[in-house]
């Protein structure tokens, strides 16, 4: 069922009161079930009234919106944000309240009973890896990172099948934000939700979408693509110049050593490995879980034109520079 | 000054200058009454409409406005206003004129720092709340209200402490209060410098008590500011 659309917008337009030009122009999206899809672009292209338009923060001028198989006016808009996480780049966490009622919010909407609410809380502080010593603090003393989890758990808390992002790392040091991106992705491998992501940062995209949509000036589509599809085949100069540079380097960063290796079993030696190439004590030495870029900048640091593959301190093959070159041949 | 002192004393141990109509408990009993009804008149007027004036991001410059006519209208002269027509209308002398007076009074403060707390909730608050699924009287009473309540309660509690302090005009068209004593005073200030000396007193105590009192709760509904780093 993943390749079921959770969401889809046929000849969406929007057109803000005393504006000319349409913010997003007949756009049409399809976001399937239980994916990432990131919606890219510069300021003003409209990624974020597209956002907002799925849960009704914004109404379309034109066009239809079917939020899991309904047109989404068919439910009151409170009533239809409720079943749809939210997460906002400014967090927007409730001041006066605690950690825990925060994350209570919509429950609290939704008249769940304390015991049930007590229970959620629980597996969402294990989920989002919050420490519990937190649960009753106030958001003002929390770190920016700290916040940021809360307000996916807020998000979160009902268990909506469907997750919004408008910008949610924005506000977080590069470092932080590197936690975040890869806290996100375990969450997703846990839960599975349809999320749609709204970033300004194409290497954000690229991190964590399956989906990537780069939007124009405009408010209309460029391109939609896997990652992958997106580094090796830019549609248009407009995208090609919006991806930047280091387009092979980042494709590599998409792909591990394992997914190249001769053989895909991690145990046993590849067929083709000469005992010899295993002994030189002086290569570099990477796992299968090595994405190639990082292979890549190990081999040439090294010096030399490969590396040995290890796992569990075992030698289980190796890799050159041209297997390496061979991933990014179509 | 001691001498003041011992008047002063003197007046107010006697116990029989706390009792009967015209006695201390009365007169201040009757002048925290007119003052509550006063302050729950104007919270009434004023609060609901600055509430929604200030969520739907309408009328700043009608509550600027509210808040200039309050400072500019004086207090006697809407007494004297209200006097008359209070009288042909069959109100009567004493309560109705000056309670009208106080709660024009007691408005401004109120509807301004209500709008104002409300209307500087950060957008992104509001936003989450919406986009989280609060209907509008939600948003405005779960989110807006509690994070402006310091803003509202010192509004409120400036109107309820001029309310008190103001309602001893109230003696001067025969509303029996602690103001009551001011006039006798002021009428013999030789003779009757006990009385004047009780008046003042007392006056100025029951609006500080009023003030320390709705100080405290604030203190205690808005609590997690004080955790604010």
């Amino acid at each position: 069922m993943t390749s079921a659309a959770a969401i889809s917008l046929d000849e969406v337009s929007k057109v803000f009161p005393g504006s000319v030009s349409p913010a997003v122009n007949r756009l049409t999206l399809t976001i399937p079930q239980g994916q990432i899809l990131a919606l890219v672009g510069p300021s003003g292209c409209g990624k974020t009234t597209t956002l907002r338009m799925i849960n009704r923060l914004e109404e379309p001028t034109a066009g239809q919106i079917t939020v899991l198989g309904h047109d989404h006016r068919s439910a009151k808009p409170h009533e239809l944000r409720r079943n749809i996480g939210y997460v906002i780049q400014q967090i927007g966490l409730f001041p006066h309240h605690s950690v825990r009622r925060n994350m209570s919010a919509v429950l609290e909407l939704l008249k769940w009973s304390p015991d049930r609410i007590e229970q959620r809380i629980n597996e969402l502080t294990d989920l989002l890896g919050l420490d519990p010593a937190l649960l009753d603090r106030y958001p003002s003393e929390l770190s920016g990172g700290q916040q940021q989890r809360v307000g996916v758990a807020r998000a979160l808390a009902a268990d909506p099948p469907i997750l919004l992002m408008d910008e949610p790392y924005s506000a977080v040091d590069p470092v932080i934000r590197k936690h975040l991106h890869s806290e996100l992705l375990q969450v997703q491998a846990r839960v599975t939700k349809t999320i749609v992501i709204v970033t300004h940062d194409i290497d954000e995209a690229i991190t964590l979408a399956d989906q990537v949509v780069v939007m124009a000036e405009g408010g209309t589509i460029e391109q939609q693509g896997t990652p992958e599809e997106l580094l090796a085949h830019p549609a248009t100069e407009f995208v090609r110049e919006f991806l930047g540079r280091e387009r092979g380097l980042r494709r590599l960063g998409l792909r591990t050593v394992g997914q190249i290796l001769r053989s895909p079993s991690r145990s046993s030696v590849p067929a083709d490995l000469e005992p010899e190439d295993l002994a030189p004590e002086d290569l570099a030495r990477v796992t299968a879980d090595t994405p190639l870029r990082e292979a890549l900048d190990t081999i040439l640091t090294s010096g030399q034109t490969r590396a040995v593959v290890c796992a569990d301190g075992q030698k289980i093959g190796f890799i050159t520079i041209e297997h390496i070159a061979e991933a990014l041949r179509p | 000054m001691n001498a003041i002192f011992n008047d002063l004393w003197g007046f107010i141990s006697t116990a029989d200058n706390w009792r009967g109509s015209n006695g201390i408990a009365a007169r201040a009993q009757a002048h925290l009454w007119i003052s509550f009804v006063a302050t729950v008149i104007a919270t009434a007027i004023a609060f609901p409409p600055a509430l929604i004036l200030a969520h739907l991001g309408k009328a700043p410059v009608l509550s600027v406005g509210i808040a200039n006519i309050g400072r500019a209208l004086p207090s006697f002269a809407v007494i004297a206003l209200v006097l008359p027509i209070s009288i042909s209308l069959g109100f009567g002398l004493g309560f109705w004129p000056t309670c009208v007076a106080l709660v024009a009074l007691g408005i401004p403060p109120i509807f301004t720092n209500t709008y104002t707390g409300v209307a500087n909730t950060p957008a992104a608050l509001r936003e989450a709340a919406r986009g989280i699924g609060m209907t509008s009287p939600q948003v405005v009473m779960k989110v807006e209200v509690p994070h402006a309540m310091n803003v509202i309660l010192t509004g409120f509690r400036i109107s309820a402490v001029q309310i008190v302090a103001t309602a001893s005009l109230g003696a001067l068209v025969g509303y029996q209060c602690l103001g009551s004593y001011v006039i006798e005073g002021l009428a013999q200030p030789t003779r009757a410098r006990d009385r004047l000396l009780t008046g003042a007193v007392l006056i100025a105590a029951m609006a500080m008590i009023v003030d320390f009192l709705i100080n405290r709760v604030e203190g205690h509904l808005t609590g997690w500011r004080s955790r604010l780093r």
